[in-house]
């Protein structure tokens, strides 16, 4: 095991013991959602992604949450035609990281505005169960999974980071 | 199972998302965690989010039923009421104005009518579709014409079937009860390249009608109930944008059945129908076409006694012969311009022709052009306007010949009749528990191609009557559209402390112009009976629904609906209209239903409650005497209140085999349901093998 992923582990570890069994699993849920999303995309994704779970180092509740996210992709998930594996990514590496899309963690407030360049630049998806950070343009798609399941869409940034979905997907979610 | 333990199984249900086009049911109510549907506005939507008060009948809920045809499930759903008259010939009205051949409720199955137009009713017992292929029943109550044009007045119901390019439905049902009811219902899919689904499905049923006694009128006309259906589906994923679709079904249908002047017949149904679909799914939005054409063949035959040999039998040629052909031609389009406004623009072709009967040789037929659009506008984060329209231009028309008596030409069948359809909702999202709805619509009830002269009865009286010596009873051009205007108010409620939820309706009505099948004299006075529009009829109600799930395997719902009918048809009796909603809509009706699960066991049960109200039937004594025509038969029959129980039963050996019993009319049998002969309890036991 390299240094940096026995660092991981043990924060992961640090993490799920923190964690109320109520709140992990309404983040399952979230990724539920989030995994069916990618399926709407045009052209769906597939194949075997990685997922940056972003983070700002300096917010204790932001490193916590994306600890928990991390924890939930534990050796790898799998839908029909995507397997999804995760990595901690902080928010000042999310222009060189080697992912393929990004989940925003929650906790990152205004910081998270650093991210929007890097979305256009690297025409990448942004999801988040944090709604707060789409309505404010800082991420494209908000997923929120109880009391029942609310997808809004950041038209603008989806545009301008190249994200289309197919229209029957649009109908039916809330865009902004 | 931890939640991120059960993730990954989760998942895996989420395979085969990609390339969905058309509404793919399946994929988005595990996406949203609800139903979806399009038959509120046409643009595709969440139950929760459509405005209009909407119930959906799952699969599991089919399964789970205790009767084993769709009104039988119908009648568990609040607000809806359901007169059965033989085994299986019923009808099904939302929100009353219910009748021997109900005409105010529009079905379709997968977007194509079901709704017959040449007598302006539904053939619940020739519905093309297996139980078992059935995703889910989408009841939409309250008029909807703005999408749907004429007839849905009184709502739509709209039969969405399992897609064979995203489910595999295969399986096999034995059925066998009581009656002498046997029955065997398959489907199966096929699959290939990931791209093209087909999935072939059919039934066989047979069964007695019942045994209680009839009336000297309709002695003989209990020949066996009989049905035969096949069904194609082919779904095509041509492109990643584009998926077509073909469906072709045949059902033949032999029944007893009650007629809407009350007398009883047996019909000889043949029913075929083929549709296409185009659904294209670009960055401009979702294009959907659609063209289906529907053949109905209809014999009818009347019941005989035959004095010298004491008994009795069907008349040995039909009565009555109907040949409809329907052909529709569809293109909508759905798109947003931005993202808080949702447009659907769409505009239709249709064309319904009927020969004339028991006259032979003429067709009366109509052609429509209609065009409609709907607006959505997200005014706020709680706060959605939807408004929609919808314009039918009708063209009547005539061709053929007339009896030589009759006193008019085919020229007087040219007649134009315009009608615009409305809906409008406002829907307000109070909190993430509530949501208040205001509904305002407008729809029409087109008169059927029988009352608009396909029907055409020539009587010749003795020479030495007076004249005229030839009469006739036919459907005039003259009858005109009903138009329906209604106002709901509507709040639904999430519990927080448990998954219960809630729903409320308090709803307002007028029809103007109600049509009725008979009840009034033609332009000549040898046009001795002909449909009229009678008068003018008014509703109000309040409906409201309870249902709750709890995690220990038990549920529950509860319904109710109070309604009052006040018609105002003058002073024409009801021997000569049948028609007398107010007194034959029950002013309450109670549903409730319990339902419990304990490993592989499943047991359900089924109460419904109908107050005192009243029915319709030809007088038995009565014998018309055209020498003396101010003698007149008596026909409302008051009928006592009703209660009914069904039951379910239910266990599965393993993943693909299950035995289900299922009974109806549990409580008292033979039971008064209608005006017309009793009903009897049955009960079946039903093998289910899925592979």
């Amino acid at each position: 095991m390299t240094r940096s992923k026995f660092i991981q582990v043990c924060f992961l570890l640090g993490c799920l013991l923190q964690v109320p069994a109520a709140l992990a699993e309404t983040e399952a849920r979230n990724l539920q959602v989030l995994a069916r999303t990618l399926g709407f995309m045009d052209p769906p994704m597939k194949g075997r992604l990685t997922v940056g779970i972003l983070y700002d180092p300096a917010s204790t509740a932001a490193y916590r949450d994306a600890g928990m996210l991390l924890g939930l992709f534990a050796g790898g998930l799998r839908t029909g035609g995507l397997t999804l594996d995760a990595k901690l990514v902080p928010m000042g590496d999310s222009g060189a990281a080697d992912v393929d899309l990004f989940l925003l963690s929650r906790g990152n407030g205004d910081r998270a505005a650093a991210l929007v360049p890097v979305l256009k630049s690297r025409k990448l998806p942004c999801l988040t169960a944090d709604l707060d950070q789409v309505r404010a343009g800082h991420c494209t798609i908000g997923l929120q999974s109880a009391p029942r399941v609310e997808i809004i869409l950041n038209t603008k940034l989806a545009a301008q980071s190249d994200m289309a979905f197919a229209s029957v997907f649009r109908m039916m979610v809330k865009e902004l | 199972m931890s939640a991120s333990r059960s993730l990954p199984a989760l998942l895996l249900l989420a395979s085969g998302l990609a390339n969905a086009q058309a509404l793919d049911y399946g994929s988005f109510e595990e996406l949203f965690g609800e139903p979806v549907t399009t038959s509120v506005t046409g643009s595709p939507q969440r139950t929760s989010a459509a405005p209009a008060t909407i119930e959906i009948i799952t699969a599991e809920q089919i399964r789970r039923s205790g009767a084993v045809s769709l009104p039988g499930i119908l009648r568990q759903v609040s607000g809806i009421d359901v007169l059965q008259w033989t085994a299986s010939h019923s009808d099904v009205a939302v929100r009353g104005y219910n009748k021997a051949f109900s005409s105010r409720l529009l079905v379709l199955v997968n977007g194509r009518q079901i709704y017959a137009d040449h007598y302006g009713y539904t053939p619940w017992a020739a519905l093309p579709v297996e139980l078992g292929e059935i995703r889910q029943v989408e009841i939409v109550k309250g008029p909807n014409s703005a999408l749907f044009g004429f007839n849905a007045v009184g709502g739509v119901i709209n039969i969405v079937t399992y897609s064979p390019l995203h489910d595999d439905v295969d399986f096999v049902t034995v059925r066998a009860g009581s009656q002498d009811h046997r029955e065997v219902s398959a489907a199966a899919t096929l699959r290939a390249a990931g791209r093209l689904g087909v999935r072939l499905s059919g039934g066989l049923r047979e069964s007695d009608d019942f045994n209680t006694p009839l009336s000297l009128l309709n002695t003989g006309v209990r020949g066996g109930d009989e049905r035969k259906s096949a069904r194609l589906d082919l779904h095509y994923q041509a492109t990643d944008m584009l998926q077509l679709e073909l469906e072709a079904t045949s059902t033949n249908l032999l029944q007893t059945a009650m007629s809407p002047s009350y007398s009883m017949a047996y019909e000889d149904k043949r029913i075929q129908s083929i549709k296409g679909n185009a659904y294209a799914d670009t960055r401009l939005g979702l294009t959907q076409f659609q063209a289906y054409r529907n053949w109905i063949e209809n014999d009818v035959y009347a019941g005989t006694f035959n004095f010298e040999t004491m008994s009795v039998g069907l008349t040995q040629q039909p009565v009555a012969r109907f040949d409809n052909e329907l052909s529709v031609v569809s293109l909508q389009h759905i798109f947003r311009p931005a993202p808080a406004h949702t447009v659907r623009v769409g505009g239709e072709y249709r064309e319904s022709r009927l020969p004339t009967t028991p006259f032979e040789g003429a067709v009366v037929s109509y052609d429509v052009l209609a065009a409609s659009g709907m607006w959505e506008w997200r005014m706020a984060d709680a706060l959605t306007l939807t408004l929609a329209a919808r314009r039918d231009d009708l063209q009547l028309g005539r061709r053929g010949p007339m009896p030589a008596a009759l006193p008019l030409t085919n020229a007087d069948w040219d007649v134009e009749l315009g009608t615009t359809s409305l809906n409008a909702a406002l829907m307000w999202q109070v909190d993430e528990r509530n949501v208040l709805r205001l509904n305002a619509a407008r729809g029409a009830q087109l008169p059927s191609l029988f009352n608009l002269g396909g029907s055409l009865i020539e009587i010749v009286l003795p020479p030495e009557a007076p004249p005229p010596t030839t009469l006739f009873v036919m459907g005039l051009p003259t009858v005109r559209p009903t138009t329906v205007d209604a106002v709901e108010l509507g709040w639904e409620h999430a519990f927080s402390a448990a998954p219960y939820t809630m729903h409320v309706a308090a709803f307002k009505g007028r029809s103007r112009g109600v049509i009725a099948d008979s009840g009034d004299v033609g332009p000549a006075a040898s046009i001795v009976s002909a449909p009229a529009n009678i008068g003018n009829s008014s509703t109000r109600g309040v409906e409201f629904a309870l249902n709750g799930r709890r995690k220990t395997g038990l549920g529950w719902a509860l319904g109710y609906l109070y309604q009052q009918i006040d018609d105002d048809f003058g002073d024409r009796p009801d021997w000569l209209t049948y028609a007398n909603y107010e007194d034959t809509t029950p002013r309450h009706l109670l549903s409730g239903s319990v339902h419990w699960t304990r490993g592989d066991w499943e047991a359900d049960a089924y109460l419904s409650y109908k107050s005192d109200f009243g029915g319709l039937r030809l007088d038995e004594d009565f014998v018309f005497n055209p020498m003396d025509p101010t003698v007149v038969p008596e026909a409302f029959t008051p009928l006592d209140s009703v209660v009914t129980m069904d039951l379910h039963l239910g266990y599965r050996f393993n993943e693909r085999l299950r035995f289900d019993l299922q009974a109806t009319n549990l409580l008292d049998s033979p039971q008064t349901q209608t005006s017309g002969p009793r009903v009897e309890r049955r009960v079946f036991g039903s093998l289910r093998l899925d592979f």
